[in-house]
């Protein structure tokens, strides 16, 4: 168990309340296994940034894909007091 | 007295179910004001008071399905004397079709797999925000309410088709109607994204991640600024006759994940910059998954936009929504082969078609309408 993934989990949830994370794999992309458009997937990056007071500029989007990708890239990027 | 009616998603929606007030008599509400909630075949809604009042009486209970167009409540005017007609639980303007089970908080996920599966969703234990049944509570509801519930089919089988819904029936009923009265005739125009993505990309460069502007709606503004060139494009085929819009509402097809899809409108979307259709655009998406789109955005839509490109489609041939008289599709933007300079590149496109109403429009202004998008977008700078 990872709590960032758990967290941005929660995240997608909170912004696709229609969609069910519990059955995710974690390193497979999201908008594909979950139906997500460009829409609700640039929401879930903006709650993220949000969550952890984190920017993720445009040119680092394309590679963060996956509930993997984007737990690395938070916990690379964000302060270590902001997670959890 | 002005009435507040149970609105027509189109002309194919019989009914609808009242919810809940947001109002009750005698509060003052002002045009636009959320009264209450509605479901329907296809969309659960929220309706809007259509003008400034008071609320003299409310008509129809919650979980009461009545007839479209039936009163719901009654609005008089400031000033005006209170009506002495009784409200109708006790004398109904118009019959109850059939009183409907307590509404349950639930995802849509929940409720249609819950309507699959034969479950009732009154039986299980919500472990959703706010006690709402969600998909998890359908999948594997806990052994003390599943003994309540009724026999559960066995799942269903991927390979079959999709069972019927409400939601299946009211698009079978609309796309078959419009095949069958409709005259489409269909055009494609392959356009160049290449100036519009370094405007993009140019654009959305320093700007947070809620602020950046994403491809589809400069495609959406493209739309409803070419409508100004051709604009017997954007009305109704209503009664055997043609009524050119002078708004333009923009539809936009927004697939639910619970299957089927709803196309609710942008409202006056020739009149809004990019920032805003980007920000109303987030906006309706987001109350579309919920649930929560207003009666207005639902049946003003005076053309519709449909894009299946983040999946891969290269290219569609939509349907026209009636009483529309034409849609616009796009699919992928793709680097494809294009010829500049004498040699062949890789350039980013995308294929715009259209389905049109030959009633009102024939091919040669339907070109001229894809060519002005294409315009339009060599010139992002000006959107």
């Amino acid at each position: 168990m990872n709590a960032t993934a758990d967290q941005i989990l929660a995240l997608l949830h909170q912004i696709a309340p229609d969609v069910d994370p519990s059955g995710v794999d974690r390193s497979l992309p999201l908008p594909d296994q979950l139906d997500l458009d460009s829409m609700d997937y640039q929401s879930l990056l903006a709650a993220i940034s949000k969550r952890y007071a984190m920017p993720i500029p445009e040119a680092d989007v394309a590679a963060l894909r996956s509930v993997d990708d984007l737990t690395a890239y938070v916990e690379a990027h964000a302060g270590a007091a902001r997670i959890g | 007295m002005n009435e507040i009616a149970m609105p027509s998603l189109g002309a194919d929606m019989e009914d609808g179910t009242l919810l809940e007030w947001r109002v009750k008599a005698g509060d003052h509400v002002a045009r636009g004001d959320i009264v209450g909630l509605v479901e329907t075949q296809k969309a659960t809604m929220e309706i809007e008071s259509f003008a400034d009042g008071i609320v003299d009486a409310l008509l129809v209970e919650p979980g009461t399905k009545v007839a479209v167009g039936t009163a719901l409540a009654r609005l008089r005017a400031a000033g005006e004397q209170p009506s002495t007609a009784p409200a109708a639980p006790t004398a109904p303007r118009a019959p109850a079709l059939e009183p409907q089970p307590p509404r349950v908080r639930s995802s849509p996920a929940a409720r249609k797999l819950a309507r699959e599966l034969g479950i009732e969703l009154a039986s299980l234990r919500g472990s959703g925000p706010h006690g709402a049944v969600v998909l998890r509570d359908v999948q594997a509801p806990p052994a003390t309410t599943a003994a309540a519930a009724p026999p559960a089919a066995p799942p269903r089988d991927r390979r079959a088709p999709p069972t019927a819904s409400p939601m299946r029936d009211a698009i079978a009923a609309a796309m078959s109607r419009a095949k069958r009265e409709i005259p489409h005739y269909y055009l494609a125009h392959t356009i160049s994204m290449k100036r519009s993505l370094a405007y993009l990309a140019e654009l959305n460069a320093h700007r947070a991640i809620e602020e950046r502007i994403l491809p589809g709606v400069l495609l959406l503004r493209a739309v409803a600024l070419a409508l100004w060139d051709v604009p017997e494009l954007n009305g109704f085929w209503i009664d055997g006759a043609y009524r050119m819009s002078e708004s333009v509402h923009l539809g936009s097809a927004t697939s639910l994940r619970t299957g089927g899809l709803i196309a609710p409108a942008i409202l006056d979307a020739d009149a809004k910059s990019l920032d805003q259709l980007m920000f109303e655009l987030r906006d309706l998406v987001a109350r579309t998954r919920a649930g929560r789109l207003r009666s207005s955005e639902l049946t003003s839509a005076t053309i519709t936009v449909t894009s299946l490109g983040e999946r891969g489609c290269e290219a569609l041939w939509p349907i026209i929504n009636p009483p529309q008289v034409a849609i616009v599709g796009f699919g992928a933007i793709l680097d494809r082969p294009w010829v500049e300079a004498g040699a062949v590149v890789p350039h980013p496109t995308v294929v715009a078609t259209l389905a049109a109403d030959h009633r009102v429009s024939d091919g040669h202004r339907g070109g001229l309408f894809l060519s002005a998008i294409d315009h339009l977008l060599q010139e992002p700078t000006k959107l």
